[in-house]
């Protein structure tokens, strides 16, 4: 089953398409981390999927093919938003009941349990909390719902480093106990490199990279050989990108999972997450999408420093 | 970490109950208990000022009509004209200014529209809590509805308990100050109209925040539209509505009639002394004097109307005029009353639809 699924998504704003031909299929059962720079499309993405925005162009379902907004959608979909909004003005024992009141399944025993265990004080207003306090309240509202989906659009901007270890072990806990898959997005990859297994890349309104990072991983290798070589290679090879230093060149190729034989005089290293996801936003004409490999072959280069 | 203590039941998605409505109406109440205490607050308060001066007001005249006073006024030496200065007092300051508290009174709704109903989506919107609002299990569409029809006949029930004591001590003051349900400003402020012109507003401010999305600027717009709307009202709607079809008849000249119990009796007073008969109760429009082939000779009040009211009878039947006059009989008052309680009503419900709909097809 799929948890996300759409097909040549597009929305505009006003004259500007803010996602475009977007299409993916997230599988259950992951923690899905969506990377992308600043103003990328992701949230974009995650609210056309729980159904606050309405597509401009193509489909989106989740849960297996339920429309995206739909009753169903709504009801398996638990989405904690960016800058976690609550209500100020009520109490976090409110803010409990309300949610409670606006779902047909809640789970309050769970929730009141969460929070004593936070040490988040029940009368408090929502608003007189702390950061991190909020984003675990949010986080408690949504999981107590009991969601099939968890959707959290950059749960972690306005925390302390603290606080977003404990928010990451929450929801960490949620997919242990109860298989809850996970989407959420950042612009900072370094939070979501320990836990995410599943990475969508989106870049300038588009997807560039999606696959599980384990796949993703074994089919890209770093090279490292000599400098002068290094264009002799990039014609031969998938080379996402190339990094120059004064002697040596470290190409990021993409192999398909078939290890070539390496070249003479080269070395073959595996590649980190945090550095093919940064080799990918700096070719942002490059990709590694599921089905026919669209890597280009690309020469940009960059000098080390 | 706490575990869930309920299992997943993923695939349920066929037949999928709505959550009902009671749980909405606990939502609606906890987000809007203020504003409907503010609310509260203002009403009690007016009808405490309502209630004690209309108590009075109804002592005061009940006392000239027991002593057969005549409608008058200014004579403050005799009996009837300290009864008279005692009525006056009796509900002062508002009485001394009935037009003064039935504008102040039609600025309920506006306000009512600008702090209830303006706030209601635009602050949502502002402080991005509809993310959260919008993606529970309920849904959007339920959400809004449940706040809309839960608000609105909350304030329904309020307004139109509001406007009947705004009727009732209107019907106390209006003698004094020659006034009558029929004016203008006081048809709005019955049961009927009042209730109709605040969900109205209510409704009127809903879209607006739904289509501003921000709550200052909405609040203005409430407040202007709201306003204009009223003003229109009372000076197109009201005047056109009263004078559709009215009732014709020869009628006679009258002296001055005692205070009486109920309506007012009189309706145009001439001069000093001299009135021009229509039912209690009634709304004349105009008055003139037509010959005996129905050629109208000259409008009511131009004449001088210094003789008493039998010989100016006898001194028309004698030159063969008659005098007529054009009103509202009293039987129509709710007749008109339903139509512009209609009319708001109308207003309400197209623009609660709008606001529905906006929310369904805008994004968050």
């Amino acid at each position: 089953m799929n948890i996300i699924e759409t097909s040549g998504l597009g929305k505009r704003y006003g004259g500007t398409w803010a996602l475009r031909e977007c299409t993916l299929a997230i599988p259950a059962g992951h923690v899905a981390a969506l990377v992308g720079p600043n103003g990328a499309g992701k949230t974009t993405l995650l609210n056309l999927a729980v159904g606050l925005a309405a597509p401009t162009a193509g489909t989106v379902t989740v849960l297996g093919g339920r429309p995206a907004g739909s009753p169903a959608a709504l009801d398996g979909i638990a989405f904690v938003a960016q800058d976690t909004p609550l209500y100020k003005n009520l109490s976090a024992a409110d803010m409990l009941h309300l949610t409670r009141n606006l779902n047909r399944r809640f789970d309050p025993g769970y929730a009141e349990a969460r929070l004593a265990e936070l040490g988040i004080p029940r009368n408090r207003k929502a608003g007189k909390l702390s950061g991190g306090q909020q984003a675990q309240l949010a986080l408690t509202l949504a999981l107590a719902r009991r969601p099939r989906l968890l959707v959290l659009d950059e749960p972690m901007a306005m925390l302390d480093p603290l606080a977003r270890h404990d928010f990451m072990a929450s929801v960490m806990a949620a997919v242990a106990d109860d298989g809850v898959s996970v989407v959420l997005s950042s612009h900072v990859l370094a939070e979501l490199e320990r836990v995410a297994d599943y990475l969508i890349l989106v870049s300038r309104g588009s997807i560039q990279v999606a696959g599980e990072v384990d796949d993703l991983l074994a089919c890209h290798r770093v090279l490292t050989g000599p400098a002068t070589e290094a264009g002799r290679y990039a014609e031969r090879l998938r080379v996402v990108h190339t990094r120059r230093g004064e002697a040596q060149a470290h190409l990021l190729v993409r192999t398909n999972g078939t290890d070539r034989p390496v070249p003479p005089g080269w070395e073959a290293h595996p590649v980190g997450l945090e550095e093919l996801v940064l080799a990918y936003l700096r070719e942002p004409g490059a990709a590694a999408l599921p089905g026919p490999a669209r890597a280009r072959h690309t020469e940009t280069t960059e000098v080390t420093t | 970490m706490t575990a869930l203590t309920m299992t997943a039941q993923p695939g349920q998605d066929t037949g999928l109950r709505p959550v009902p409505w009671r749980r909405m109406a606990w939502v609606t109440w906890r987000q809007h208990r203020a504003a409907l205490a503010g609310v509260a607050i203002l009403l009690s308060g007016c009808a405490v000022a309502l209630g004690i001066t209309g108590l009075r007001m109804q002592h005061a005249y009940a006392s000239l009509v027991r002593s057969r006073c005549p409608l008058t006024g200014a004579l403050t030496t005799s009996r009837c004209g300290r009864l008279e200065d005692a009525y006056y007092h009796a509900g002062y300051p508002l009485t001394g200014n009935v037009l003064l508290a039935t504008v102040a009174l039609s600025a309920i709704p506006v306000l009512i529209g600008m702090f209830v109903a303006a706030p209601l989506l635009a602050r949502e919107y502002e402080a991005g809590t509809l993310r959260f609002a919008w993606t529970q299990a309920a849904g959007r569409t339920r959400w809004v509805v449940a706040k809309l029809a839960l608000l609105g006949a909350a304030l329904t029930a309020a307004s139109s308990a509001f406007g009947a004591l705004v009727s009732w001590w209107l019907a106390q003051a209006d003698p004094l100050a020659g006034a009558s349900r029929w004016q203008p400003a006081q048809f709005g402020l019955s049961a009927v109209t009042f209730a109709a012109w605040t969900v109205a507003a209510f409704a009127a401010g809903t879209f607006a925040g739904a289509l501003i999305r921000r709550t200052v600027p909405a609040m203005a717009a409430t407040g202007a539209f709201v306003a204009a709307l009223t003003a229109i009202t009372y000076q197109k709607l009201d005047t056109l509505l009263v004078s559709a079809g009215p009732v014709i008849r020869r009628t006679m000249l009258l002296n001055l009639p005692v205070y009486q119990p109920g309506s007012p009796p009189v309706t145009f007073l001439l001069g000093q002394a001299v009135t021009v008969s229509a039912p209690a109760g009634s709304w004349p429009l105009r008055s003139w004097i037509a010959g005996p082939r129905g050629q109208i000779i000259g409008s009511l009040p131009t004449r001088v109307l210094a003789l008493d009211a039998q010989a100016e009878n006898h001194w028309l039947a004698s030159n063969h005029l008659g005098l007529w006059t054009a009103y509202q009989p009293p039987g129509r008052f709710w007749l008109f009353q339903s139509v512009e309680g209609a009319t708001g009503l109308l207003l309400a419900v197209i623009l609660s639809a709008a606001t529905v709909w906006l929310v369904r097809r805008r994004a968050a």
